[in-house]
């Protein structure tokens, strides 16, 4: 993971407007292959997520996110196989409990719920990535810097 | 019900059903109790109960902070009975190792204000459930509370603005000395290591610095959810005062809602964290 000064030195972007830096979660088996599918479909979205994968949702640990974020993301992206089609089973049954109590927590400290966003991304659904991730850029865009968890980390 | 109690006490250690009853004892301050563990019949009269009986005992049935040969007789309020009955549930303590001594109780005074404790207001059982004996009348308790008021305190901050929560959390943190209070004396906390002093890779920072310190408030409650029997120990035991009950009641709230499934009340009921449904709702994700 790249350190905060990095990330403030990237957001600065080409035109000097603000681009966002979004960190996507995604499992091996759906939204991984829906994203090279998008790649090989010649798809075009826009290139401010870094895709981090994993073997499954159920692996995502809150930790993760929460990592992502102090260490300069932006916004976070979370994406995995749709209920029924997970390659383990039941992993994203498991991970969508998780994240609906993560997500309540993340909401009741005051987190902007833009900045977190959760999908499910098959392996036919290139489009579908394409969209999810214009999507969360432009509204982490609109919401600028994540000033919030930038302030919690200066002093550290 | 002292004279019940320490009547009890005596029968099971003479009998030898029980090796040790841990109970409340008169503190050294007037007023105030503290855990005892008696293990001879002679020593019962050092119980007591009254309404100061505040510490959460079930905190020392986890394997790691106490272990003994025979039975373990326990004397329990109705909200640490929880904590008992979800420690079964976890594996954490076999259910016919310990004697459950429920209280009745009508509620607990806090130490230096003597007013009722806020969770007291809100208690929704004042008769112990899934216990072996019973000590006091379940006829003189008083009415169980609305279901929904100890969630009362919340509607302050979900009224707020994300901005307003943001800024009141990060004060409230602020005041952390990661001393680990509310950690050691919660009955669910019993991880041999916790994830708070794990350092490779270091998850939550150990020093006292606003990110260390919102990641391990965060956390901490995270890691209660769907298990926290709302015993209130953590918030009381804070030496800064940082309002815990707050984040547990939330995630206790939630749970509720999402999942109709009350920690610590039905030893047979499935974790709600450990289990699903293909229909759980989901109407945050695309």
């Amino acid at each position: 993971m790249s350190t905060q000064t990095e990330s403030k030195h990237e957001s600065a972007g080409a035109a000097g407007g603000f681009e966002p830096k979004i960190t996507a979660f995604v499992c091996n088996w759906c939204t991984y292959a829906g994203a090279d599918l998008a790649g090989t479909s010649r798809l075009k979205y826009q290139s401010n997520v870094r895709v981090v994968k994993l073997p499954c949702t159920g692996r995502i640990d809150p930790h993760f996110i929460i990592k992502a974020f102090e260490n300069g993301a932006d916004g976070v992206l979370v994406s995995g196989c749709h209920p029924g089609d997970c390659h383990y089973t039941s992993g994203n049954y498991h991970a969508r409990r998780r994240f609906t109590m993560f997500r309540a927590m993340m909401e009741f400290l005051g987190l902007d719920m833009d900045r977190l966003q959760f999908s499910w991304v098959s392996a036919a659904e290139g489009g579908k990535w394409t969209k999810v991730v214009d999507d969360v850029t432009n509204k982490v865009r609109n919401l600028g810097p994540n000033t919030k968890y930038r302030e919690l980390c200066e002093n550290d | 019900m002292t004279d019940n109690l320490r009547k009890l006490a005596r029968e099971l250690l003479e009998s030898g059903k029980a090796s040790v009853v841990i109970g409340y004892g008169d503190a050294t301050l007037p007023g105030r109790t503290t855990p005892v563990f008696i293990t001879s019949a002679a020593e019962a009269d050092r119980l007591v109960w009254n309404e100061h009986c505040l510490n959460n005992l079930a905190v020392y049935l986890s394997s790691r902070k106490f272990k003994t040969d025979g039975k373990i007789a326990i004397v329990a309020k109705p909200c640490d009975l929880r904590a008992i009955i979800n420690l079964v549930q976890e594996n954490q303590v076999k259910r016919e190792d310990v004697i459950i001594i429920g209280m009745v109780c009508s509620g607990m005074k806090d130490n230096d204000s003597g007013k009722p404790l806020e969770k007291c207001n809100a208690c929704m059982e004042h008769v112990p459930k899934n216990c072996d004996e019973i000590i006091g009348d379940p006829a003189s308790a008083p009415k169980p509370a609305d279901p929904n008021a100890e969630f009362i305190s919340l509607e302050k901050l979900e009224a707020m603005s994300p901005d307003e929560r943001w800024a009141f959390w990060s004060k409230e943190f602020s005041k952390c000395i990661r001393c680990y209070a509310c950690r050691q004396v919660c009955p669910m906390c019993y991880c041999t290591q916790c994830i708070a002093q794990k350092t490779q890779p270091q998850w939550i920072p150990s020093s006292q610095t606003p990110k260390g310190n919102f990641s391990f408030g965060m956390f901490r409650a995270l890691h209660s959810a769907g298990r926290c029997v709302s015993c209130g120990e953590c918030e009381r035991v804070c030496p800064v005062g940082i309002p815990l009950n707050l984040l547990t009641a939330k995630m206790r709230k939630e749970i509720r809602e999402k999942y109709g499934y009350e920690a610590g009340c039905d030893p047979d009921a499935p974790a709600p964290m450990c289990n699903f449904k293909p229909d759980d709702k989901e109407d945050f994700i695309r």
